[in-house]
Formats: C-alpha cells, structure tokens, sequence
C-alpha cells in the first residue's frame, strides 16, 4: 500500500467529518467508562445502552425530530429507570441481580422496538441503526451551522457530550476516584458514593444516546468498555487510564476509517475491531499485564 | 404419510411452543447457575459464526449454521476466560468485551458480504421460519429435553456444586461441555425467532418467575418449561391480534409479562401473598399488645377484679380513651374479652386470657433470657421483649424454660405467668 | 467528662435476615487503644461498619464523641479488610495516601503542595515513603497493611476503625504497627481494632470489646481477659438467641 492509499480517503470531507465524529462520540464515551470499569459495573452500561431505546422512541414521536434535547431527556430517563427496576427486583423481590439485569433490559428493549415497528411508518428512526447504527448515514444527515461551518449533527452533539463528561470529571474527579476506590472510606471522608453513583449512570445513559445514532446500542458497549479496559492494562494510575482510554478513542476513529475502507464495510462495527486490536495489543504487550512482557519476567 | 402443510400462524404457534420449552428448561440451569448475563454474551457472540455460516453456503443450511455458530460461541467463551485468568480486568468487563467485539466482527462481515437471511437471526422474524427451521427447532428442543431428563441429577449437582460433583466421580467436564453445546444450540435457533438481544427475555424471565413458585429443583425446571412456553405462545397468539405488534418482542414481553404477574402472587413470597402476612402480623401483634395491656392492668390491681375499666387500660397503655376503647373493641370483636358495662369494665374470656398469659410469658420469660444467658443488664432488655415476644413459639418456649431452668420471676421480680402446662396447644 | 469517642444504644444488625449483632450497648472512652475480639461471624467487622454507617442498623443508634453519625463522620478514620480492597485499582502507594486528606478538601478542591506534604509525612512514618510510586498491587501484604495505614493518618481523623490490621503482615511490621498505633494512642486518639490473635490481645490493647453476636464484655483488658469472659465469647453461638432474633428479624422486615 503507497502513500496514496494511506492519504485518499481524507480527501474525502464526508470521511474527515466521519473521524471526527466517531473520536468525540468514542471519548464521551470512554471517559465514563473507565469509571464503570473501576467500579465492575460494565454490565450496567451493557443494560442501560439497551433500555435508552424506549425513551428515544416517545420522545422522538412526541418531537417528531432526531435533534430534539427531549431525546436525551427520555433516554436518560429510561436508563435510569431500568437501573431503579433492576436495584427494585434486586433488593426488593430478591431477584439476583445477573438475572434481574437480564429481565429488566430485555423488556425495555423488546418495549423499544415495538415501539419502533409500530409506529414504522411516522419514524424513520432505521431498525438497524438500533444494532449498529449508520455513523455513514449520520455524518450525511443533518447539519448544523456552527461559526460558519456545517457541522454534522452527530459531530456536534458528540463534541457537546464529551465537553459535558469533561467537566464533570474535571469537577468531581477527587470524589469519584475515592468513591470508586474505597466506597467505606468515601463516606466517612464526607463524600456520598451513592449520590456518586446516580451521576456516573445518569451520564452514561446521556452518552450512550449519543452513541446510540452513531454505533447502535451494542456496539456503544464498546466504545464504553474497550478504551477503559485498554487503559486498566496499560497504566498504573487512574489519570494515566483515562489518558490511554483517550488515545484509544483516536485510534479507533482513525484506524477504523482505513479498516472501513480496506474492507469495505460498516464503519460503526470497524472502529470496533481496531479497538479490538489496540485492546489486544496492550493484553500483548501492556506494562501491566501483558502476556509477552510476563513471560520475559520469569 | 399425510403432508402436513402447517400455515404460517400454526408454524408460529408451534414454534413458540417448542422455543418455550427449550429455552425454559435450559434457563432454570442458566438461572441457578448465575450465568443470566453470559447467555446474552453467548447470543452476540454466535453472530460471526452465523454470518459465516451463512456466507459459506448460500441456501442457509441450518445445520451448517448452528456448526459455524457454536465455533464462534465456543471462541468467544475461551477469549473471555482468558481475560479473566490473564488480566487484572473483572468477569463484568470480559463479558462485556467478548459480547460487544465479536458482534462487531458479524456486522463487520455482514455488511462486506451482504447475505441475505441474517436478518432473521438480528431481529427475529417468526414470519421467516419454514418447515426445515421448525424440523431443526423440533430436533433441538427434543434433544435438550431428553438430555435434562435423562442426566437430570448429575446436571443438577454440577450445577450446585461443582466441586462435589467432582469427588461423587462425574466427568464435570464433560458436562460443562455438553450443557454449553446445548444452551448454544437453543440460543441460535431462539435468534430466529426473537432477535440477536431478546434470546436473554427467554431463557431468563421463565426460569426466574419458576423460581418464584417452588423450592425443589425439579419441579422449577418443569415449571419453567410450562412458563416458557405458555409465555412464547401467549405473545404469539396477541401479536397475531393486531398488525404492527412483531411477534418477537411482544414474545419476549410475553414472558416477562408471566415473570410480574408470578413475582405478584407467588404463593411463597409473592408481594400479594406478603402484603397480605403483613396485614395479619399487624393484626396478631395489636390483638397480642392489647391483651397483653389488659393483663398488666389486672396484674397491676393483683388480680382482685376479673374485669379491667377502660381508665384503667388507658393507663396501662399509655393511650388515650378512644385509642382504648377501639382496643377494647378489636378484642371484643375478635371473641378475646367481653365488654361488662361502663364501671366494671372489659373481661377477658378463657382463649383471650390465655393468649395474654402466653404473650406476658414470652415478654418476661426472654428478658430473663437475655440477662442471664446473653449478658445483657436488666434495664436494656425491655424493648427487645416488646418486639420478640410476638415471635416466640411454643418449642422455642419450652427449650427457654428448660435452658433457664423453669424460672419463676423476669429480672425486674415480676412472676413468669405458668401457662400450657397442661399440654394444650394455644389457639393461634 | 468528655463524650465517649463512640457510644452505641441497643445497637442491631441483620444480613439477609440473620441477625449479625444483636443490642450492643457499648460507651468507648476516648484516648484508648481497643480490641474487638469474637469468632469468626461473632459480627465484628460488621460492628465497624455500623459505626461508619455503611450498612444500616436495623434497631438503635451510634454517637461519635456525643454527636450523631451524619455529623461527626469526618472525624473517623477507616482502615479496610484486606480482602475487600480492589488491589488491581489503578492507584498508587502515594495517590491512596493523599486520599485520606480529600475529606478536609471537600467536593471540588484538588489536593495541592500542603496536602502532599501531609500524605508524605505519613508515608515516611510507616515507612512507605520509597514505594510512592508503586501501584498498591505491587506490593507485600504488610506493605499494603501499611499503606491504608498511612492513609488513616493522613486523614487526621479522631477515632480510626481499623479491620484486621495484622492480617497477613510479617512479625516485623506487626510490631511497627503496634508502635504506632501506641503512639497514636498517645496523643489522644481512640483507636478500635478488629483482632483475633488471642496471644498477642492481652499485650496489645488498653481496653477489649468481646462479641459474639451480642456483647459479651467490654472493659479494661486486666478486667476481662478473663477465661471465663473468653470461653463466654467463643464458646459457640447462643443457638436459642440467634434463632429466635433470626425468627424476629424475618418476620418483621417483611
């Protein structure tokens, strides 16, 4: 391959928004995960990523529009409520919580997408953007008006997100790492991990809807998991973590637009698998773990 | 031989009968097995397999399929352990990593080859199944059945205990194996008809709301067969009711349906059946706490009177008239005490006296207990014997007695009231 | 006369409808360096969390030098179990010690050069200040021990809870943190240790807390170090009170 190939498809601006795009909905995404990670809670992003979709669809019929902040409102508002269903048939009926989490997220996904193919023909919400979403698509639609540029909507609110996630970890990074760390310790210390808690999933179920147009809900599980796994196995401190997990997410945006084209497939699943493969490398050759490194070691 | 030719709704019917009792006997194991959230890794994780199944030959070969598919599941089980037994991330994560990549590399395959009938395995399209899906559902479904019943006490105890599996000498191994290759087969041929995410509503709900209804292992796997598939029929039967309900997901709310409905009145612990002990628990302790006040008061008077006056209780108990006087009228009302007029007062009859002893025994007789048994000092155990003496039972009574040596006075010198010496059992 | 560092009304716990601890009344004096001693299940880590209010009683209430939990938290330093910390957290020797300071910094401040100082000073007291840099799963068990220790020090807290801080940890390091916790006591400190080395009890503490679901006996250790006490305290589960508070607990949570 020459370096024409490695050049041509930014000559493309449809493919350079497409990047950016994906590397803003990546990192909003990545940041709060590492979190989940920390805190053994990936399955929780895997439940809320499903159930948001109830929420998209009434609030979209409801607007009639994809850009509507309502959007965000319903969706955040039904992750929430599948994680109060999931704690309620946990605590409440004794269901244990494996099995609780398996209910509870099938059947807000199962609402979802009746909800979605009943009502076909007034949404043009795409089933399949549901598994894994249409970034191509995406980057195509909508466009907004932004200091002159014609920025895809995706790119925006992926932008508006990872601002958001940004700061609230800016702002609360002290009370979430101790929180995350030693909840006992936390408390006494002042803090209130469960407050902690709400935050961390209320923004996930934010990030996840901004994911969702993009990737789909799977795949959104990811670009959550991926990066901060990637970080756990490549650096000691959480900073460092959320450092890698950042430099994951550009990876995979870029890598996985020359995957895409190499391919010739869809984009979503591609960045995916080049998260994979920086995923695999760092299981490989990461400073902490890593499999080639361990056996030098002994 | 009479051609059969079923039309679409009896191929749906009985597909959903079939995928019921599959689904549902395998779930009772995935349930007790904590595995609820790796039978959703295992159902993305067949994805590539199917694609590539798909993609090898073109007529959809189901058998072809379902090989395919059990090599991808099978990779995708080994990659997730490897995670955990190599790296420092946590089961939560491996699962979720497996799931999400390897259903990323089917979409990757799907959209670069583009085969058609994978959307089935997606979204599920009941609509789509044909008979050779139906003979291969029917083949699946048979073997699992024979397979739990006939090794149902070695499945069993494996699941359990896996350890004491081993030592009774059962190849677990093997069983591992072969209940894996089960699940993964139930779980492909489930992706036809309800879609790559709602296979997890069918193994799961049904197991989960079995578990509700009995104790006994046995009689949950059975139970959860008949939910399964009273579940998958049910939400057939009301998609067909209405265009636009797609038969798939009103499945998978079918059987979560059936999981509320049974978590509400499960004769064990149903909220119905507790909402219900609860009301008569508050009715027995304020009849129990109202006899009780009327044997202090008679107690009080050294039992020179056989009737208390309501002043009298009111003292007793800290209340005011009216809240003792509606006492009194729940005691009469209950056949526990008779109401003699205004100056005599409320007389308790012989069951209601008797109760009253009972509580004021247990109240005196654990206080006694508790200080010198359990060390604590007289004047702290007071409160504790107004919340246990409710709960004490007859063999407990006994046991205390004869630990305690048949005493005769509480801590704070008060006489143990000596009732069902004679043998009688109170009427509760 | 002061409040007592922790004082303790009729205080109760279940788990999963078991009764854990069973009407502990206890008043704990400030300034003493104390043992809690039980079997195995007897509830005394479970006493420590009550106290810290991480799991909640299901009757009575805890003071912390007179005042109730909410108020007085930050005034209790933590040292956790071994077992329930996340070893593999990415987190340094250095970054778990600064953390004991977060309380006084509150939600939004970042820790800055008087904070380090504060997290370095107790890492040169235990004597973790060369592995600052090392991540906590890099180290030794008594190393990790020292390191929680450290971090409780940091905090400046009043009253330290401290599960099984012998547990795993070289004859070395057990007497470095017998030292220390001393000398903590020294300077006004109440400390509660959860221990089960009966050898070693009777030379450690000032004063002992025996549980064994209820309290058994609280005291200065000459006063009830006794065998008797001590054959109370592990001589087995009073069956008839577990199972009859069990029977209780069920029935009226439901």
């Amino acid at each position: 391959m020459n370096l024409e190939w490695w050049i041509a498809p930014w000559r493309s601006e449809a493919n350079v928004w497409l990047v950016v795009s994906a590397f803003f909905v990546a990192l909003a995404c990545a940041l709060p995960g590492v979190f989940l990670i920390l805190r053994r809670m990936a399955l929780a992003g895997d439940a809320i990523s499903h159930s948001v979709l109830p929420g998209i669809v009434v609030a979209f019929l409801f607007t009639g529009s994809l850009d509507s902040p309502l959007l965000v409102a319903g969706a955040a508002a039904s992750g929430l409520i599948v994680m109060l269903v999931i704690e309620g048939l946990h605590r409440g009926a004794g269901i244990r919580e494996d099995a609780a989490t398996g209910i509870a997220f099938t059947a807000f996904f199962a609402i979802g997408v009746l909800l979605l193919k009943s009502y076909a023909g007034k949404v043009d919400l795409d089933p399949d953007c549901v598994l894994f979403g249409s970034l191509e698509t995406a980057v195509h639609g909508e466009q907004w008006m932004l200091a002159g540029l014609a920025v895809p909507r995706v790119a925006a609110s992926g932008v508006l997100a990872s601002a958001g996630v940004s700061l609230f970890l800016a702002l609360g990074f002290p009370a979430l790492l101790i929180s995350s760390f030693d909840a006992g310790h936390a408390r006494t210390a002042g803090f209130r991990p469960g407050v902690m808690n709400v935050l961390l999933m209320a923004m996930v179920a934010v990030v996840v809807v901004v994911a969702f147009q993009a990737v789909g809900a799977i795949l959104a599980v990811a670009l959550l998991i991926l990066p901060g796994a990637t970080g756990l196995l490549c650096a000691k401190r959480v900073r460092g973590v959320l450092a890698v997990a950042v430099a994951h997410a550009a990876f995979s945006s870029v890598a996985g637009l020359y995957l895409a084209v190499a391919l010739n497939c869809n984009v979503a699943a591609a960045i995916v698998l080049a998260g994979a493969a920086a995923f695999t490398g760092a299981w490989l050759f990461g400073p902490m773990d890593g499999l080639c490194l361990r056996r030098k070691k002994n | 031989m009479i051609a059969w030719i079923p039309t679409a709704l009896e191929s749906a019917l009985l597909a959903a009968l079939l995928l019921g009792l599959c689904c549902g006997s395998l779930g009772a194991f995935v349930v007790v097995r904590r595995m609820a959230l790796t039978g959703d890794m295992l159902s993305h994780a067949v994805l590539p397999g199917i694609v590539a199944g798909i993609v090898w030959n073109g007529s959809r070969n189901p058998m072809l399929v379902l090989a395919t598919a059990l090599v991808a599941g099978m990779a995708g089980t080994g990659v997730m352990h490897a995670l955990q037994r190599t790296t420092r991330l946590k089961p939560d994560a491996a699962l979720g990593i497996v799931l999400s990549v390897f259903f990323a590399a089917g979409i990757a395959l799907i959209s670069m080859r583009q085969p058609s009938g994978v959307q089935a395995y997606l979204y599920g399209q009941f609509a789509a199944v044909d008979p050779r899906d139906l003979m291969m559902l029917a083949g699946v479904t048979l073997l699992t059945l024979t397979v739990i019943a006939g090794l149902f006490r070695v499945l069993h105890v494996s699941s359990f205990d896996a350890g004491f599996a081993r030592l009774l000498g059962y190849p677990v191994a093997w069983i591992e194996r072969l209940f894996f290759f089960l699940l993964a087969a139930a779980i492909v041929v489930a992706m036809q008809a309800v879609g790559v995410v709602l296979v997890s509503a069918m193994l799961i709900a049904p197991a989960a709301a079995a578990q509700r209804l009995s104790r006994k292992f046995g009689r949950v796997v059975l139970l959860s067969c008949l939910l399964g598939a009273a579940g998958a029929v049910g939400g057939v039967a009301v998609s067909n009711m209405r265009a636009g309900l797609s038969t798939g997901p009103m499945i998978a709310l079918s059987v979560t349906a059936v999981f509320f409905v049974v978590t509400l009145v499960s004769p064990i612990d149903g909220l119905v059946v507790k909402t219900w002990r609860h009301r008569a628990m508050r009715r027995r302790i304020e009849r129990e706490n109202g006899l009780k006040a009327v044997f202090r008061a008679l107690e009080k008077d050294g039992f020179r009177h056989d009737a208390v006056p309501l002043v009298a209780l009111a003292m007793q108990g800290g209340s005011t008239l009216p809240a003792a006087a509606k006492r009194v009228r729940g005691l009469v009302a209950r056949g526990d005490a008779i109401w003699t007029g205004g100056r005599s007062g409320v007389l308790l009859t012989a069951a209601g006296r008797r109760r009253a002893e009972e509580v004021v025994r247990n109240h005196r007789l654990w206080e006694r207990y508790l200080t010198e048994r359990a060390d604590y000092a007289p004047d702290h155990v007071h409160d504790d014997a107004e919340r246990v003496e409710h709960w004490i039972d007859e063999d407990k009574v006994r046991r205390l007695e004869e630990t305690l040596d048949f005493p005769e006075k509480d801590p704070h010198g008060r006489p143990i009231p000596a009732v069902g010496r004679d043998g009688k059992e109170s009427a509760e | 006369m002061s409040a007592p560092a922790l004082e303790t009304h009729d205080l109760s716990v279940s788990y999963r409808h078991q009764p854990v601890l069973y009407g502990v009344d206890v008043a704990v004096p400030p300034g003493r360096l104390v043992g809690i001693l039980g079997p195995n299940g007897a509830g005394k880590s479970t006493m420590l969390k009550a106290v810290m209010g991480v799991v909640k009683p299901a009757a009575g209430w805890v003071k912390i030098f007179g005042e109730p939990l909410e108020k007085s938290l930050r005034r209790v330093g933590y040292v956790p179990q071994r077992e329930s910390v996340d070893w593999d957290f990415p987190v340094t020797v250095e970054d778990v010690a600064l953390m004991g300071t977060y309380g006084s910094l509150g939600w939004f401040r970042r820790p800055g050069k008087a904070e380090k100082m504060k997290a370095h000073a107790a890492l040169e007291k235990v004597g973790m200040l060369p592995f600052a840099d090392r991540q906590i799963g890099e180290l030794s068990g008594g190393q990790q021990q020292r390191v929680f220790l450290a971090r409780a020090l940091a905090q400046e807290a009043d009253l330290y809870l401290m599960d099984e801080p012998f547990a795993g940890v070289d004859a070395a390091t057990e007497r470095a943190i017998v030292d220390l916790l001393r000398e903590m006591r020294d300077r006004g400190k109440t400390v509660l240790v959860v221990h089960h080395d009966l050898h070693t009890a009777e030379r450690y503490f000032d004063m002992l807390m025996m549980l064994n679901l209820r309290l058994v006996a609280f005291g200065n250790t000459e006063d009830v170090f006794t065998s008797e006490l001590l054959d109370k305290t592990y001589g087995g589960r009073l069956t008839l009170l577990s199972e009859i508070a069990a029977r209780a607990a069920r029935e009226t949570k439901s």
